[in-house]
Parts: structure tokens; sequence; C-alpha cells
């Protein structure tokens, strides 16, 4: 299985929606306290070595999330600790890049996501309240969103509304918002503590799910949002990120502090399915390829990526 | 029903009702009525709290906003609160609504009131005020008898608090004048008394004034000698406790050294154990890199200063052991120190203005945007697993779980021809998506490229003529009633397009000739005008 060791601190993973073999890796030195940040491309091929490294990005903050653009495919963005988004073309040579420095955030970027529908346009969520609206093509973003009152950790579009997303926050609450609407439409207090990552399921357009830092997993379904539809225990530490199949309707992949990464099906009375603990420290990023079936990554402050199939063994060689 | 769903909701083209929120908008009827007019446009959106306001829980709200304590925090704490109690928009906007704006100065008259409570005079003044100012904004709100009622309750009952304190203290002030003050008035005099006594028994044993006056001298300076050896005994003993003082703070302060060393020891330990562990180069990236410079220290320090109080927040209620270099590094940091292998990096853009490359793929379509209909696509799989993945392993294969989605496989080409097959074989799916999604991905921004699907082809043409029928035809017989032929003939014709637009569905767009994608793009506007005219 392919292996790729960094440099740095993991802190998120990101498949490239048009390259079955491409992904790219956020990380921070010094787990992302204080120091530099990088940002890796790499590519997965059969042989001679299977993981290369493509094209890698220094910033002087650490670099806490990445989003691939849906409508170019060598263009992504990167949430990076300072407070900036950069983009980066991948078909311009490195002297060249970052292509643009977005920098309106106050506090540090904690995550950005493309939208999957409209393709033009991302979110990027900060440590300063609020969740900020943007196209590549202009220097300003085009919406503020803060009625937060503590840090927004998560932004996620919903696969199947091109103007609703959710963002998940350390004041315990996810708000689910329309771009065309002035503040929040729902307001889901789903944890008693920070709730981490949310994600939308991709075949149930009502369906959302969050994670916290009361090692938790929640499935909510928004038009019965007082009463989760499940909640997943399994996990000892905080769940730091959460992700709904593109393939399967009930599968969910969570990591967390206890630095195993799981899968569920929330449908079923057992619902943990699977539990991967290749990982020597907090498991911090996850992704579930959209073009190929079945293909997990993950990469955590251990300073490895794994790419793996499920069902195998991450670090079989 | 996942294409039902898909089908109906289409906010911003066509504002049809939404069947799946239809469910909550008539079990929640109330919120429509007390929500007004505005309301029922938000609730065609099923992301909507469209539940009905529970006036018990404003009513706890506006109690937990008029708390004193609670007027001090800032306002977005107090909805923060309220919202993780699990209240809605609505009934939080509503309780700020219902207590009353508070002006700078009855707050300050009222924490000043709640804070000195003993004087009596004072304080009943300034409560006395107090209810009067609020309920004067209190008659004038909308709510009921019922808020107003609460308000004076809960300022009675503030009263009664105060009052009772203000009397306990005034209690204990007249004990204090009635009960001890006269008894070191009667000690005192009996004191006095005594010596008087025996000054008189003296004059009359010894009449000579300078042997009483030296007697008296005498037993002052008796006295005064006494206190004066009490006084210099008291003043040893706080010396001597003092000098334990010292010796014990010695002892704690030489206790605290030595584990300090012990501590010191154990990181030398550890660290050395950590540097066989370490990988070589991060060990020498560790060892090797430049020494801070000071500058940065001082410029850095109130950034690195807040950010560690964050970054530990999210493990804050179970904490999960920490890397032994992250506490290092976070105790560095807290000291004021910088990691020394930090290097100064100039991540700006070279140039700002740098045009970004045109893309030359076109944009995938997403497996859950293929899998709308409830059929399942399943495609001949030539190699179950990715290509790049080394061929070790047997089944490792996604066939193991159940999904209801598409299995894609490498086939080692761009992936151009492989969106070409997909064109193939959906054409149940319409045409019109499977352009959209083929076309280059440069749009004008926010253009929406996602176009509905048609509804789903009908299975019984009978059951939806029958359906659609009875509308029709009890608008027949009503035209028919008022004007005999004129009306008639319009209605055949909108019956005659009825029919046609079932067996368009049916047939799934193929039959038509010619206009096909223009025919399934004016029947969402043939559907409006059935509604209008049903």
């Amino acid at each position: 299985m392919p292996v790729f060791k960094t440099p740095f601190n993991g802190y998120s993973v990101k498949f490239s929606p048009f390259y079955e073999n491409r992904l790219a890796v956020a990380t921070a030195q010094n787990f992302g306290i204080l120091g530099n940040g990088r940002l890796h491309v790499l590519d997965l091929s059969p042989s001679p070595s299977p993981v290369t490294e493509f094209a890698a990005f220094d910033t002087a903050d650490g670099v806490y999330d990445l989003a691939w653009s849906e409508s170019h495919e060598n263009l992504l963005v990167a949430a990076v600790a300072d407070g900036s988004l950069k983009l980066y073309d991948l078909s311009l040579p490195p002297q060249s890049n970052p292509v643009r420095s977005l920098h309106e955030h106050s506090r540090e970027v904690h995550s950005a996501d493309w939208n999957p529908s409209r393709r033009d346009s991302f979110l990027s969520s900060s440590w300063d309240d609020t969740v900020k609206l943007w196209t590549t093509d202009r220097p300003a973003s085009l919406r503020t969103f803060s009625e937060h009152s503590y840090c927004v950790y998560s932004a996620s579009w919903n696969p199947r509304h091109p103007d609703v997303f959710a963002s998940a926050s350390g004041d315990c609450t996810v708000r689910v918002w329309d771009v065309r609407e002035h503040g929040s439409t729902m307001l889901i207090p789903a944890h008693q503590h920070e709730i981490l990552s949310c994600d939308w399921n991709k075949y149930d357009d009502c369906c959302i799910v969050t994670a916290s830092v009361d090692k938790t997993v929640r499935v909510w379904d928004v038009r019965n949002f007082r009463v989760p539809v499940a909640v997943l225990n399994g996990h000892s530490y905080a769940v730091r990120k959460v992700r709904c199949s593109p393939h399967s309707r009930n599968l969910i992949m969570s990591c967390s502090y206890d630095m195993s990464v799981c899968l569920w099906n929330y449908m079923i009375e057992d619902a943990l399915i699977e539990r991967y603990d290749h990982h020597t420290e907090f498991a911090v990023g996850i992704d579930m390829s959209v073009l190929v079936e079945g293909l997990l990554a993950s990469t955590g402050w251990d300073e490895l990526v794994y790419v793996w199939q499920h069902g195998t063994d991450p670090r079989a060689p | 029903m996942a294409a039902k769903s898909a089908a109906s909701i289409n906010p911003s083209d066509v504002n049809l009702p939404d069947p799946a929120s239809e469910p909550a908008k008539t079990t929640d009827g109330d919120a429509s009525t007390q929500g007004g007019v505005a309301d029922d446009v938000l609730q065609k959106s099923v992301f909507v709290n469209s539940l009905p306001i529970r006036e018990e829980q404003v009513q706890n709200a506006v109690k937990f906003l008029t708390h004193p304590k609670v007027r001090d925090s800032p306002v977005i704490h107090r909805r923060n609160f309220l919202e993780r109690k699990g209240l809605t928009t609505e009934e939080i906007d509503e309780a700020f609504r219902r207590v009353p704006d508070p002006s700078p100065v009855v707050t300050s008259v009222q924490t000043t009131g709640s804070n000195q409570g003993g004087q009596l005079h004072t304080s009943t003044n300034i409560l006395q005020q107090a209810p009067l100012n609020t309920l004067q904004p209190v008659s004038t709100a909308p709510s009921g008898v019922v808020s107003t009622m609460v308000r004076q309750f809960h300022w009675s009952h503030a009263f009664l608090a105060i009052g009772f304190l203000a009397a306990s203290g005034a209690g204990t002030a007249i004990i204090f004048k009635n009960a001890i003050l006269p008894r070191l008035k009667t000690w005192i005099r009996k004191v006095a008394f005594d010596q008087e006594d025996d000054l008189d028994k003296r004059i009359a044993s010894r009449p000579s004034l300078a042997e009483e006056a030296a007697a008296a001298a005498k037993a002052a300076a008796a006295a005064a000698v006494d206190v004066a050896k009490a006084s210099q005994e008291m003043v040893i003993n706080r010396n001597e406790e003092k000098r334990d003082f010292k010796e014990f703070m010695n002892l704690l302060d030489a206790q605290l050294q030595e584990i300090k060393k012990m501590r010191n020891d154990i990181h030398k330990l550890e660290e050395q154990t950590h540097k066989t562990e370490r990988q070589p180069q991060v060990e020498e990236e560790y060892l090797g890199g430049s020494l801070t410079r000071s500058k940065e220290i001082r410029d850095d320090r109130t950034e690195f200063d807040s950010r560690p109080v964050r970054s530990s927040s999210p493990a804050a209620s179970a904490e999960p052991p920490h890397p032994k270099s992250y506490m290092e590094i976070m105790d560095m940091v807290q000291r004021g120190e910088k990691p020394p292998n930090i290097r100064e990096i100039n991540d700006l853009p070279p140039n700002p203005s740098q045009r970004i490359s045109n893309p030359s793929l076109a944009p995938r379509s997403k497996p859950w945007e293929l899998s709308q209909s409830p059929n399942t696509w399943s495609y001949a799989s030539r190699d179950s697993r990715p290509q790049f993945l080394a061929s070790g392993s047997g089944s490792g294969s996604g066939s193991t779980f159940q999904t209801s989605g598409v299995s894609y496989e490498l086939n080692g080409d761009s992936p151009v021809p492989w969106l070409q097959q997909q064109q193939q074989k959906n054409v149940r799916i319409t045409e019109i998506e499977s352009e959209a999604n083929g076309k280059a991905a440069i749009d004008l921004p926010l253009q929406r490229k996602w176009v509905p699907p048609q509804a789903p082809p009908v299975s019984l043409p009978e059951a939806a003529i029958a359906i659609r029928q009875p509308k029709s035809s009890a608008a027949r017989d009503r035209l028919v009633d008022n004007n005999d032929n004129n009306a008639s003939t319009p209605l055949n014709g909108i019956d005659d397009e009825l029919e046609r637009i079932t067996k368009i569905s049916e047939s799934g767009g193929r039959e038509v000739n010619g206009g096909g994608g223009s025919v399934i793009s004016s029947t969402s506007e043939i559907q409006e005008e059935e509604q209008v005219v049903a």
C-alpha cells in the first residue's frame, strides 16, 4: 500500500476530482502550533515507487486544509494558519506559485470546501468565527457569514443543493445556510461539546453527519433535527473529521485523536464495520475517493499519508 | 424516493411546494400563522426550522435573560447559551423582544442595588425606582399579562431577598448596639469603679495625698510594665513565628528545587530515548536549524500567545495523550521561545495578477448525480482494482459492500472517453443533464449547470390520466354549464396536451422527434400552466 512520509505533521488529505491517482496533503510544522507549512501533491503509480511527489509548496505558516477545484484540474486552494487562502496552479512552474493569496480572515483558516455543483466557488471557515464565500476570479470574498460565537471548524456544501451549506463550530451548533438568504436558515444544537467536522450525505440531501469532541459521530435529518438519526460510539477520544461516502448511502468514515480511522454503516445495528489503527499519532485528515470506489486515504500527526483500498490493510507492503 | 425528492427541490427556478416539507407544513401549521406571510415563502425550502414557538421555552429564556448576572454578559454569549439549550432562532428572538432593552441607567442602578444589600434605605429607594422603570417599558410590550406578572413576581422576590439581608444587617447592628456595647461600658465602668473604690479605701486609711499619688503612680507603672512585657512577649512570639515560617519556606524551596532537578533529569532521559526513535531527517532539521532571531520572538509573541490557547481547545473535555514533543513545543512557545526549525518563507504570490491557466479537462459527473433514478447501474468490471495499487493481494475490491451507485475503475486512458461511455449508456437520464456535465467548465460565475431531471416515467398511464382528469372534467363541467361551446374547445386542447405530456414522460423523451430537448424543457412550463389551470 502506498505510504508517503511528510516532513511536517499531516493535517488534511484530499483526492483530486479529476485524476484517480492524484491527491494532495496539507501539512504544518511543529504540530501546527507555530511553524511553516507545506502542501504536497502526490501521484500514485504502480511502479517503481508507489508514491511520487508531483509538487510541493512551502508556506510561511501551517496549512490546515486544502480543496481541489471542481472546474480546473490544476487548481487547488490551501487554508493557511495565518488567515490567508493560497491558490496554486499546477500547470505553472513552481516559481510562479502561488497565483493568489486571499487574506481576509483575522484568525487561522481551519477548513476549505469547493462547491461540487456550481464548481466555481468555495468556502473557508476560520477561527475568527466566520465563514467566507469566494470565487477564483475575484480578489475579495463574495459573502461573509458570521453568526457563530466561536471558531468555525468546518463548512461543507450540500451536494444536491448548490446554494446550501452547513457549518460546524466550537460553539456546539451546526448551522445550515443558504447563500441566497441573509442569515442562517437552520440551527442544530447537535452536541454538548465542540463540533469539529460536518459533512452531508451525498445520497440523502437532508442528512448531515457531525463529529464532536464528545467522541461521538451523529447522523441528523434536518427535517427533524431535535433527535439524531443515529449516534455512533466507538472512538475513545475526540473525533476530528467525518466524511460521507461518495459511493454508498450509509457509509461514513471518521478519524479521531485515538489514532484510529473508522468506517461506519449507520443503518445497521452494529454500526462500526471497520477500524484501522495504522497511525501512531492523532489521525487528523481523511478522504474517500470520488473516482475510485473504496479508495481511502488518511494522514496524521505521525507525518505519514496512507492510501489503501477498503478492506485491505493500509500497512501491507 | 430519491428521484422524487430530487425532482421536487429546485427552489430558485420553480417555486413548487416541496413534497418533503409538506408533512412538516401540515403538522406545524401554527408556525405559519404565527410567523406571518414572509415565513411561508421560507417554508418551501426544507432547510428551515419550521417548528412552532414553544411558550414555556420562551419564558425560561426570558427568566434567564433578566437575571442580573446574565445582563452583564455580551449578547452573543447569551444567544449561544440559548441555542445550545435547543431553542430555535424564532424562540430566541421572541425572548429577546420580551426582555426590555436595558438602558445604561437602569443596569447600573440594578447592579449597585444587588451589590450593596446592606444599606437599607438607599437600596429600597433604588429598588422602588427600578421596578417602576422596568414596568413602564414592559407595559408597552405586546406580551400578555403573564409576563408582567412574572416580572413583578420576580422583582418582589429580589425585593424580599434584599430586604431580608438589610434586616439582618440592621439586626446585627442593633444587637451590637444594645447588647455588646453596654457590656463593654459596664465592664469599663466596673474596672473604673473598682479602682475608685480602692482609692477611696486608701484615702480613708491614709489621708496624705502624696502617698496616694505615689501609690497611684506605682500602680500605673506596674500596669505599664505589664503591658510592655506583654507586648514584648507578643513581638518575640511573632519573630519566632516569622523565623519558623522562613525555615518552612526554605524547606519548601529546597524540595521544589529537587523536584525540578528530577523533572529535568526525566526530560533528558526522555529526549535521549526520543532521539534514538526519531527519523534521521527530522533530527537533522531540529539540531542543525539556524538559531532564532530575537526580533521574531518579540513580533510573534502576541500571535503565539493566543494560538496555543485555541489549539488545545478541541481536546478540552477529555484530554487525549499528546505526543511528548508536542508538549515540549507548547512549553517552549508558552515560555516565549521559538522552536529552532522554523524558516523565513515568503509565500506571497510573485505575480498577484498572474493569469490562471485554462482547464483542459471537463469536470466529471459525481456518482450521486448519476444515480438519481433508483436503477442500479453496473458496469462490466474489467479490472476491479485500480491499476496503480500494487497487484499484491487478491480480492480487495469495492464489491464487498452494497452500493446503489456506480462502480468505477481505471481504464488507463484519459477521462474523456470515459465520459462518452457514460453518455451512451445513460439514455434515461435527461440529455440536458449529460450535456451540461460534458460542457467546458468555464461558465459565467454562479450560472446554474445542474438541471433537475424530468419527472420519473409513469408506469400506469391510465392512472396518470385519471389523476389529471377529475380536475379538468370538473372544470369542463363548470364551464360547460356557463358557456356551452366557447369554453369547451380550449379545454379539449388542454386535455390533449395533458395526454401528450403523459405520453412524453412515459417514453422518456425518445418518441418525440427532433425537438426532444425543447419539449422536455417545456414540460416543466406546461406543468406550471397545468397547475394554474387546475
